[in-house]
C-alpha cells in the first residue's frame, strides 16, 4: 500500500534509531558511519528550510499552471471548468507518483504541497460541477482522499485531516436524527476519539504499522484534545447554542449541562495523571495544556476576581509550581528528571525561545502615539515547548 | 532504544561489545525529562505575573493601594537582580553559560519588572522629560547592558526590538509587516539603516570575538528588516523602482557568502524567497508595460513556472552542496 520503497524506509528507521543512540554517547561515530554505509538512505528529504522553500515554490509552479488551463477554458461553463479542475487534480496526483518514484521524494516539501492541493483542486472541482454542496458532503469529499493518502504517503497531516473530517461527518450525519441525537452528541464524538485513541496507541507500537509512527503520534494529540473539547462546558453550550439555534440567555444553560462541569475539570487531571504514571509525554502534555482549558472555561462563566489580579495570582502559583518541582527533582527522582533532554534536533529551539520572548514581552511605544505605554504586558499566546511534541 | 535492533546491529559486526551493552543499559535507565514542560509553566507564569502586574498599577494609579502595587514590583525587581548577581558566573565576552535553568527566567522577571518601573516613572511623573525617544531609549540600554553582562538571548532580543522601536520601526516577528507604515519613505530608509546596522554589529561581534554567540539574533532581525525595506522601497517608490535592485542583489551576495561559511540554510531559503519576489516584482512590472493584455499573462504564467522550477533545482543543489 505504501508508495515508498520498503526497505529505504526501513534504513530510515535503522538510521534514526543509530542517529538517537549516536547523540547519547552510547555508539560512537565510527559505528554509526559504518551503520549509515550498510543501510543506506536513499530518499530525498532535504532539511526543514529547503522544504519550506520546495512547499512555497511547488504551490507556485501548480497555481500558475492552473491559471494556464484557465486562461484555455476561459469561455467555457462553470461545469466544464470544474471537470478541468477535476483532471487537474488527477494529473497533480501523477506528478507526485512521480516525485516519489523517479525522485525518491519523502517529506521534501514538493510531495507536502502535493498532497494538499490535490484534495484542494477536488474540493474546488466538486464545488463548481455540483452547485452547492452540504458540509458534510465536503467532509466526505476531503476524507476520502485524505484516507487514501494516509495510507498511501504515511503522510501525519492527512491522518489528522482524514480524522476531523471523520468526526464531521459523524457530526452532520447524526444531527438530523432528532433531539436525543443532538442530546447525546457530545458523548458521541467523545466515545469516538476514545476508540480512536486506543486503537491508535494499542497499534502504535505494532511493527507492521512502522511507517505510521508520526501519523500515529498525531492522531493521538488530536484524539486527546477532541476527547476534551467535545466534553468541555464552554464548547457544549457555545456549539448547541449556535448550531441548534437555542438561544440561551445569559446564565442559561444546556439541558442537564452541569454534567459537562464533570469533564471539563476531571479529563485534564486524569491526562496530567496517567502522563505521569505511564511516562507519557503525549498525554502529560496534552493535559497541561489543558489546565488553561479549565481555567478558562471557568473564567468564562464566573468572574471571581478582575482578570489583572487572577493573572498576577496565577502567574506566582505557577512560578512557585515550577521551582518547588524542580527542587523536588534535584537530584532525579522516580525516573523524572528536569535536566535537558540531550537532543541536538532541540539546539535551535533557544533562538526560537529568544523570538517569543521579544514578541510576547514587546513594549514598542512608537513615537507617534508617544503617550501610549504598554506596561511591561506581553500580548499573551506563544507556549515554549508545544512544538516539540 | 529498539532492542531488538542493536541486537541485530552488534550479530552483523557494526557496533562493538560495549557499545550493545550501553545501549541495553540506557534503555533500562532512561530518565523522562520534564525540562521544557517546567520551563513552559516557568515562562507563562512570568507572563501572566508581569502582565497582570502591569495592568494592577495602571488600573490604581490614584488609589493608595498602588503604592503597595510598586513596593511589591520593586521588591521582585531588586530581589530579582539581587539573585542573579549573586548566582551568576564571572563575566566574560565568549559565551557564559547559566548557573541552572531558573537564572534566565529570574533575569527575564527582573528586567520586565524594571521596565514596569521606569515606564510608571515616565506616566506619572514624566521623569525623562518629553524628548523624543528617552523614555523607550533608556529601557533599550538596560536591555542592551543585562543582555551582555548576564549573557541572555532573550534579552538581547526584546534590546533589539527596543532599539528598532526608538527608531521607529516595530521588528517584532508577528508585527514586522502589521505595524509598519511601508508606504512612509522615512520607515523604509530607517529600516534600511536599521538592517544595514544590525548586520554590521553581527559582523563586529564575530570578528572581535565580542559575544560571538549573539550574532545570530542580530542577523537574523537585520536580514528580515534589510530584505523587507528594499522590497517596500521598490513598491513605494514608482519612478524608479528597477534601482532597487541593486541594494537587494547586494543584500543576497552578502548573505549568500554568509549561508555558505556558517552552513545556515536559514539564510539560503531567506535570501531565495525575498530575491525571487523582487526579481518577480520587476518582472512583471516590465512585462505588463510592454506587452499587450493576455500575451503579457501567458508571459508572466511560463516565467513563474520556469522560474520556480529553477528555484526548485537550485535548492536541491544547495542542499547537497551544503550537506
Amino acid at each position: 500500500m505504501i508508495a515508498y520503497n520498503r526497505t529505504s524506509l526501513d534504513n530510515l528507521l535503522i538510521k534514526e534509531e543509530a542517529a538517537d543512540a549516536f547523540h547519547q554517547q552510547l555508539i560512537s561515530i565510527e559505528e554509526y558511519n559504518a551503520i549509515e554505509k550498510a543501510y543506506p538512505v536513499d530518499l530525498y528529504s532535504p532539511n526543514i528550510f529547503i522544504r519550506i522553500g520546495l512547499f512555497l515554490l511547488t504551490t507556485v509552479i501548480v497555481s500558475m499552471g492552473y491559471a494556464f488551463f484557465l486562461l484555455l477554458e476561459i469561455a467555457g461553463s462553470e461545469k466544464g471548468i470544474g471537470i478541468m479542475t477535476f483532471v487537474y487534480s488527477l494529473l497533480l496526483y501523477g506528478a507526485l507518483e512521480f516525485m516519489i518514484r523517479n525522485k525518491k521524494s519523502y517529506r521534501s516539501g514538493i510531495d507536502d504541497a502535493l498532497l494538499w492541493l490535490c484534495i484542494g483542486g477536488i474540493v474546488g472541482a466538486a464545488n463548481l460541477i455540483f452547485s452547492s454542496v452540504s458540509v458534510a458532503g465536503h467532509a466526505v469529499l476531503i476524507f476520502i482522499p485524505a484516507f487514501y493518502f494516509l495510507l498511501r504517503f504515511g503522510n501525519a497531516i492527512m491522518g489528522a485531516l482524514a480524522f476531523m473530517a471523520l468526526l464531521v461527518i459523524v457530526f452532520y450525519g447524526v444531527t438530523p436524527l432528532g433531539n436525543i441525537a443532538k442530546t447525546i452528541m457530545p458523548f458521541l464524538l467523545m466515545a469516538l476519539s476514545f476508540i480512536v485513541y486506543r486503537l491508535v496507541k494499542n497499534y502504535s507500537n505494532n511493527y507492521r504499522l512502522r511507517y505510521y509512527q508520526h501519523c500515529c503520534t498525531l492522531i493521538r494529540i488530536l484524539a486527546l484534545l477532541i476527547l476534551y473539547a467535545a466534553g468541555n462546558y464552554f464548547a457544549v453550550r457555545e456549539v448547541s447554542n449556535s448550531l441548534f439555534d437555542l438561544q440561551l440567555k445569559e446564565g442559561e444553560s444546556v439541558p442537564y449541562g452541569w454534567v459537562f462541569w464533570f469533564p471539563t475539570v476531571l479529563l485534564p487531571a486524569i491526562y496530567i495523571f496517567r502522563g505521569i504514571q505511564k511516562k507519557d509525554v503525549i498525554l502529560l502534555r496534552a493535559g497541561l495544556i489543558l489546565v488553561a482549558a479549565i481555567i478558562f472555561t471557568f473564567r468564562y462563566y464566573y468572574h471571581l476576581a478582575p482578570l489583572e489580579i487572577a493573572m498576577s495570582i496565577g502567574g506566582t502559583i505557577m512560578i512557585v509550581i515550577a521551582y518547588f518541582i524542580t527542587k523536588y527533582l534535584t537530584p532525579p527522582k522516580h525516573g523524572f528528571t528536569h535536566a535537558e533532554p540531550n537532543d541536538p534536533a532541540l539546539a535551535g529551539l533557544l533562538q526560537v525561545e529568544s523570538l517569543i520572548v521579544a514578541q510576547t514581552f514587546h513594549q514598542t511605544p512608537t513615537h507617534g502615539t508617544g503617550k501610549h505605554f504598554d506596561f511591561g504586558g506581553g500580548s499573551g499566546g506563544g507556549a515554549g515547548a508545544t512544538d516539540s511534541f | 532504544m529498539n532492542i531488538p535492533l542493536f541486537e541485530r546491529l552488534h550479530q552483523e559486526g557494526l557496533i562493538a561489545d560495549p557499545s550493545l551493552q550501553k545501549v541495553k543499559q540506557r534503555a533500562g535507565s532512561r530518565l523522562f525529562s520534564v525540562h521544557w514542560e517546567l520551563k513552559t509553566i516557568l515562562y507563562l507564569g512570568i507572563l501572566l505575573l508581569t502582565g497582570g502586574l502591569g495592568i494592577l498599577i495602571y488600573k490604581n494609579i490614584d488609589t493608595i493601594g498602588h503604592q503597595v502595587i510598586l513596593a511589591v514590583i520593586g521588591l521582585i525587581c531588586i530581589s530579582s537582580f539581587v539573585y542573579c548577581e549573586r548566582k551568576k558566573l564571572p563575566f566574560a565576552t565568549t559565551r557564559v553559560p547559566a548557573p541552572n535553568s531558573f537564572f534566565d527566567y529570574i533575569l527575564l522577571l527582573g528586567c520586565l519588572t524594571l521596565i514596569t518601573f521606569i515606564t510608571y516613572l515616565q506616566v506619572q511623573y514624566t521623569v525623562f522629560g518629553t524628548a523624543y525617544g528617552l523614555a523607550t531609549f533608556i529601557p533599550m540600554v538596560i536591555l542592551f547592558f543585562c543582555a551582555y553582562y548576564f549573557d541572555h538571548l532573550g534579552i538581547l532580543s526584546m534590546a533589539i526590538t527596543n532599539l528598532a522601536a526608538w527608531m521607529g520601526i516595530a521588528i517584532t516577528p508577528l508585527n514586522i509587516l502589521k505595524a509598519n507604515d511601508f508606504a512612509n519613505a522615512e520607515i523604509i530608509f530607517a529600516g534600511l539603516l536599521l538592517g544595514v546596522a544590525l548586520t554590521a554589529i553581527a559582523w563586529a561581534s564575530e570578528r572581535r570575538n565580542i559575544k560571538a554567540h549573539f550574532e545570530f539574533t542580530y542577523v537574523n532581525f537585520g536580514i528580515n528588516i534589510l530584505f523587507i525595506a528594499c522590497l517596500a522601497g521598490m513598491f513605494h517608490f514608482d519612478s524608479f523602482y528597477p534601482l532597487w535592485l541593486l541594494p537587494l542583489a547586494g543584500a543576497v551576495f552578502y548573505f549568500y557568502k554568509k549561508a555558505l561559511s556558517t552552513r545556515l540554510f536559514y539564510f539560503i531559503l531567506l535570501i531565495t524567497l525575498y530575491g525571487y519576489i523582487g526579481l518577480s516584482y520587476v518582472l512583471i512590472r516590465f512585462l505588463l508595460w510592454a506587452t499587450h493584455e493576455l500575451d503579457g499573462i501567458f508571459l508572466i504564467l511560463m516565467y513563474f513556472i520556469g522560474s520556480a522550477t529553477g528555484i526548485i533545482v537550485f535548492l536541491s543543489r544547495m542542499n547537497k552542496k551544503m550537506k
